[in-house]
């Protein structure tokens, strides 16, 4: 018996220790996908069809057109369709990668997928979420972009463009002079070339990198300078002009190239001949505008840290007047909680003028309430919310990742320079976290857009008021609530007319008609706005505010206990319906 | 000649005994024959039959090429007008049938194609024509069928955003054949927005406020409220106006401009040839704007203080050249703008703002002044609306009144009594079938003086000077022979079209001065472009200098390094 009692008070107290370590630990998931690692893109299309095909009555993967050079472009549809229609339901769209060398963009949206898709049916507040929402994952923008980060030569800040051949010096050829692996690293580093003149040399301390050196008068009059001067980026001058990589693959930007204040290249660098120029562009913005009902957006861009938002220039301010920068601003700062580090910006006044953005397209063009996160930021590496110190970026580099994103500088024969040293960061380094930072980094991130979609329009219906007017004259007060941050239409949705209206419709019976209605500034108003036309339809433009009430009044003539019925169109929130009588609204008695 | 004569009597008669208020009671069947109407027009199935005739006639000089197709699968052609294997060319441009409104442009586009083979064909020595005299073929097949003006394409827009399309298009109330408009006298709860003027009560206009005039009208266009939304006509078939959905100052989210710039099938065709043509150099676009009588002077920039609102400022004196040659040629001093300056999202900005084309349009049609008051007749006293006012004295003097439609009193299903009339369609945006004839031959003649004008790039001169040692100084004179530049200045800014290459085929590393490409971006009319370098090479070597741009042949010549005993003087 002693043992017995022993052995289940034994047995209860590790049920209860269990009971408490469930949450923390990982569930068993049904997928072999790590985020640990950068996947190029025919590894990522795999894993995107490892997901449908693990959860194939939650994921879809769809086609929605090919790159430049014939990759597809896909997205992938997450969404309950057991709680509702897909357009019925309030959506986010995530994309990555428009930029080919901000890979760990494709990353986190993938991660995103993933977690909500692992996660749906065991943990409350994702699989809520997911049942009243729909999200549109899109991995990479531009395969073709990523897929040259992976296999062929770049930089640490290449490359952006796209891969369509482009002839960036006008010497009618394309992409004839890109950067050149002279000394057979596998990496396009710095060219320095000796220069009497020049003001660098080899450092002393680090024999990855170049020091500055201050020109000293030596004690012979003459003056002791470093040395030696960059010569730009690795390479020769494949095309025999005189210039050296001024034409390599592609050469534009296709996050320029959005019709949103779009200009031509002589304005924005990069945007093509015109909006949709380009089969990436075109494949997305097409899909976009076949989804009227989504109400968030990201874009994920690396580096630098950023919560960004529209404008992408000065003159586009108006684009967001106060009721929507007020979502901006709530949202941008939890984000700025959810992201140590990371800062909320706008894009024409805290970074540069972007002219033709993709968040400025969604945001101004189609009333979606986007933001552009830009990954990684080197504050991340002393976690203390400062930029490291040039010893502290040297003691990361050189004792947390092993120098594995630096090549040393060895000595080549230049054709033009004669010796040059060759080195430095490789495509690795700078905007790319270290693969055993990347999942944290995809998870904050991953919860910020959570965050945001969890906003996104959730309306409801409170109790109609009646008031009998007359015999056969009835007074139906409706009042639509909306719980959430972003409004069903954003103030600019609504003042440029973009997408339809909401509508809010009573249906009476035949033999009754709805006779008056209109819009009321607050529930204890006395005059309504009545809407001459259609008196049963009231078109609500602006929809229903955020955090707010829409509240409408309706005049129907028709006898006592007839039935209504009342629905609430939005493209962007779930429709709703309510359902009742004529019969007097008992009045509230003051409690005695 | 005679029957011109006899419709010019008639007319004549007509306008002695007609007053302000002509009633079709006076109608004359040739007086309505000659109205501007789309019967008075070739179809574009006689255009298209004109245009193969003119191949025929004409062999090895005519290729047509189908680079789209509109919303209902027409097809989009362009017929390139060049001499015989004479190589590349620069190319005027000629564009017309953007819309179902101005049906007389295509007339105007085949007439320039048969004035440039007219004769010894001279024109087209120096340069190519490529006539595309239908872009919009949708809207001007309803046009042609219904009578209906129709400035877009056909594509579904729900203009009214009710989620129907296209459900309360405008539609023939009173059964008199055609559509004009409703006026309706204030009523109360109603709003209104015009007054009928008291001088000539066919006149609907807006108030004068500064006169102390108040509106005592609504106006609409006939039809009536299909949807049951309280608008009348307000979701018409279509669509989007291609003159709006081009990229240059693109009216974002006004309804007829296209959900996005180049969101039109025509347009997107369109832009996609010219993108694949750089050796377009000019163009001349017939529709209802007018830069060309009327050059519009404005040196104004956009916001970004990059792009011209409407003209760079540089290439001004060359636009007067081209509307110079256009006017002594064609005798067209004056034409009808009826886009009255607003060019936003236009075809002809796009081209030269964003193209770097030296574009022009024009709607190749004036309304006829009126006649110098006989002496001692009574003064026309003014009314408020001075342009309606002259297109009703022209309706009344030519047409016997049969320009405008008598408002007449008419029971509406859903406003009651309004009264019905308005501008006859197609009256004000081009000439009567009389003239059409005639005019369309004298644009022919204004776009062939414009050909005339191309560019023509030569090397006026190459010299190979021995230096030193094998060291040569190469100089190099480019020059235009022609009266128009090899590009627009605004064309060095947007860099659309492509430079002039020169290019020696000698390592960069033997060069002191110059590169083995050099780039030279623009050589004005009878303008010239020197180039210098200084070469190392070794004696007797034989190298190539090349020369090529956009539209022009390509030019080589030979250096020569000199031999030995010359190099070592």
């Amino acid at each position: 018996m002693r043992f017995f009692t022993a052995t289940l008070l034994l047995a209860s107290l590790l049920a209860a220790q269990t009971a408490h370590a469930v949450p923390q630990q990982r569930p068993e998931a049904k997928t072999s996908l790590r985020f640990d690692h950068f996947r190029d893109w025919t590894t990522m299309l795999a894993e995107m069809d490892e997901l449908e095909k693990a959860f194939p009555t939650l994921f879809t993967v769809v086609e929605i057109g090919r790159s430049s050079l014939g990759l597809p472009i896909v997205v992938g549809i997450l969404e309950q369709r057991s709680t509702g229609a897909e357009l019925d339901k309030p959506a986010m769209y995530i994309d990555g990668n428009i930029h080919g060398n901000e890979v760990q963009a494709g990353e986190t949206v993938l991660y995103s997928a993933w977690y909500l898709l692992e996660h749906y049916g065991k943990n409350d507040a994702i699989t809520q979420l997911v049942d009243r929402s729909v999200f549109y994952f899109v991995p990479s923008v531009n395969p073709d972009g990523r897929q040259n980060w992976f296999d062929k030569l770049n930089t640490s800040h290449s490359a952006r463009t796209g891969q369509l051949p482009t002839d960036d010096d006008r010497d009618g050829v394309c992409d004839e002079d890109g950067p050149d692996d002279l000394n057979g690293d596998g990496s396009v580093g710095q060219m320095w070339r000796r220069d009497p003149t020049g003001a660098y040399r080899p450092s002393e301390q680090n024999p990855n990198e170049m020091e500055f050196i201050t020109p000293v008068l030596k004690s012979d009059g003459t003056m002791l300078r470093g040395g030696w001067s960059s010569a730009g980026m690795e390479g020769i001058d494949n095309d025999g002009d005189g210039l050296v990589n001024e034409d390599g693959a592609g050469g534009y930007d296709l996050n320029r190239n959005w019709p949103a204040d779009w200009h031509p290249e002589h304005v924005q660098n990069g945007a093509g001949d015109w909006p949709f120029s380009y089969p990436e562009s075109r494949a997305v913005g097409a899909f976009i505008r076949t989804r009227p009902n989504i109400a968030a957006g990201q874009a994920y861009h690396n580096a630098g840290g950023m919560i960004l938002r529209g404008p992408g220039a000065a003159t586009r301010e108006d684009d967001y007047p106060a009721a929507d920068r007020a979502v901006y601003e709530s949202i941008a700062k939890t984000g700025e909680e959810l992201l140590p580090g990371y800062r909320s910006m706008v894009i024409h006044s805290d970074l540069y003028p972007v002219r033709g953005g993709f968040v400025n397209y969604l945001a101004e063009g189609m009333g979606i309430v986007s933001f552009t996160n830009e990954l990684w930021t080197d504050k991340r590496i002393m976690q203390n919310g400062q930029g490291p110190s040039k010893k502290q970026s040297q003691l990361f580099d050189e004792k947390l990742r092993f120098d594995a994103t630096n090549m040393p500088f060895t000595k080549v024969m230049h054709p033009t320079h004669g010796e040059v040293l060759v080195g430095g960061d490789t495509k690795w380094a700078s905007r790319i976290p270290p693969s055993w930072m990347l999942e944290e980094e995809c998870h904050r991130n991953f919860a910020f857009t959570m965050h945001h979609a969890g906003e996104m329009p959730r309306l409801r219906f409170a109790d109609p008021v009646i008031k009998r007017l007359g015999p056969t004259l009835w007074q139906l007060d409706l009042e639509i609530m909306n719980d959430a941050l972003i409004p069903s239409r954003t103030a600019r949705a609504a003042d440029k007319h973009i997408g339809m209206p909401d509508r809010l419709e009573v249906r009476v019976p035949q033999g009754a008609r709805v006779v008056a209605s209109g819009f009321k500034n607050g529930r204890f108003d006395i005059n309504f706005a009545e809407q001459l036309d259609t008196p049963s339809v009231l078109d609500c433009e602006r929809g229903v505010p955020s955090r707010s009430t829409l509240f409408t009044r309706f005049l129907i003539e028709a006898p006592a206990g007839a039935a209504f019925d009342v629905q609430y169109r939005a493209e962007k929130a779930t429709d709703r319906t309510q359902h009742g009588t004529l019969h007097e609204t008992p009045k509230l008695s003051p409690t005695p | 000649m005679r029957l011109t004569s006899c419709l010019l009597v008639t007319a004549l008669f007509l306008s002695a005994n007609t007053t302000s208020g002509a009633t079709q009671e006076a109608v004359v069947a040739p007086v309505l024959a000659a109205l501007p109407a789309p019967q008075a027009y070739p179809s574009d199935a006689t255009t298209l039959a004109r245009m193969e005739k003119l191949a025929e006639d004409h062999p090895g000089w005519m290729t047509k090429s189908t680079f789209g197709k509109s919303e209902r699968g027409v097809a989009i052609d362009a017929w390139t007008i060049t001499k015989p294997n004479a190589g590349r060319r620069p190319a005027l441009l000629v564009v017309a049938g953007i819309d179902g409104v101005h049906l007389f442009s295509t007339q105007c586009a085949v007439a320039a194609a048969e004035a440039a083979l007219a004769g010894d064909q001279g024109a087209l020595e120096h340069a190519s024509l490529i006539v595309i005299p239908v872009l919009n073929p949708d809207a001007r097949a309803i046009a042609f069928v219904t009578s209906t003006p129709t400035a877009s394409t056909v594509q579904t827009v729900d203009d009214d955003r009710d989620g129907v399309s296209d459900e309360d298009a405008p539609q023939d109330m009173n059964g008199d054949g055609v559509i004009t408009m409703m006026r309706l006298k204030t009523r109360a709860g109603r709003t209104s927005t015009h007054l009928v003027d008291t001088v000539d009560p066919r006149i609907v206009r807006t108030p004068d406020a500064a006169k102390h005039e108040h509106a005592t009208h609504e106006l609409f266009v006939e039809g009536r409220d299909t949807d049951h939304d309280g608008r009348i006509s307000e979701d018409a078939l279509g669509g989007t106006d291609l003159n709006r959905n081009f990229p240059h100052r693109w009216p974002e989210f006004a309804m007829d401009a296209g959900a996005y710039p180049l969101s039109a099938m025509e347009s997107l065709a369109f832009a996609e040839f010219v993108a694949a043509h750089p050796e377009i150099a000019s163009a001349v676009i017939f529709g209802v704007a007018d830069t060309l009588a009327e050059f519009p002077d404005s040196k104004d920039m956009d916001a970004t203080g990059n792009t011209p609102l409407l003209y760079h400022a540089d290439d001004h004196a060359m636009y007067m050249e081209m509307a110079k040659a256009w006017k002594d040629a064609s005798k067209c001093e004056k034409a009808i703008d009826i886009a009255h300056g607003d060019l936003a999202g236009s075809l002809v900005l796009w081209l030269a703002d964003h193209r770097g084309i030296a574009a022009v349009t024009t709607s190749a049609f004036a309304r006829p002044d009126a006649p110098e008051p006989a002496e001692g007749a009574p003064a026309v006293v003014a009314t408020g609306d001075a342009e309606q006012q002259a297109w009703l004295e022209y309706s009344d003097r030519v047409f016997g009144g049969n320009g405008f439609i008598a408002w007449k009193e008419f029971v509406h299903p859903d406003l009651g009594v309004v009264e019905i009339g308005g501008w006859r369609p197609f009256f004000r945006e081009q000439p009567s079938a009389i003239d059409a004839a005639a005019i369309a031959l004298a644009q022919g003649e204004g776009v062939k003086a414009i050909l005339a004008l191309a560019p023509r790039l030569e090397i006026e001169s190459l010299t190979v000077t021995p230096v030193s040692n094998g060291l040569v100084r190469i100089n190099l004179s480019l020059t235009n022979t022609g009266a128009l530049p090899t590009t627009t200045k605004m064309d060095t800014t947007a860099r659309a079209r492509g430079p002039i290459l020169v290019r020696i085929n000698i390592p960069p590393s033997q060069f002191f001065n110059g590169k083995p490409v050099e780039r030279v971006e623009r050589i004005s009319a009878g303008g010239s472009a020197q180039l210098s370098f200084t070469v190392l090479g070794t004696p007797g070597q034989r190298s190539v200098l090349s020369v090529e741009a956009p539209g022009f042949p390509r030019m080589e010549r030979e250096i020569l390094f000199p031999a030995a005993t010359e190099a070592a003087r």
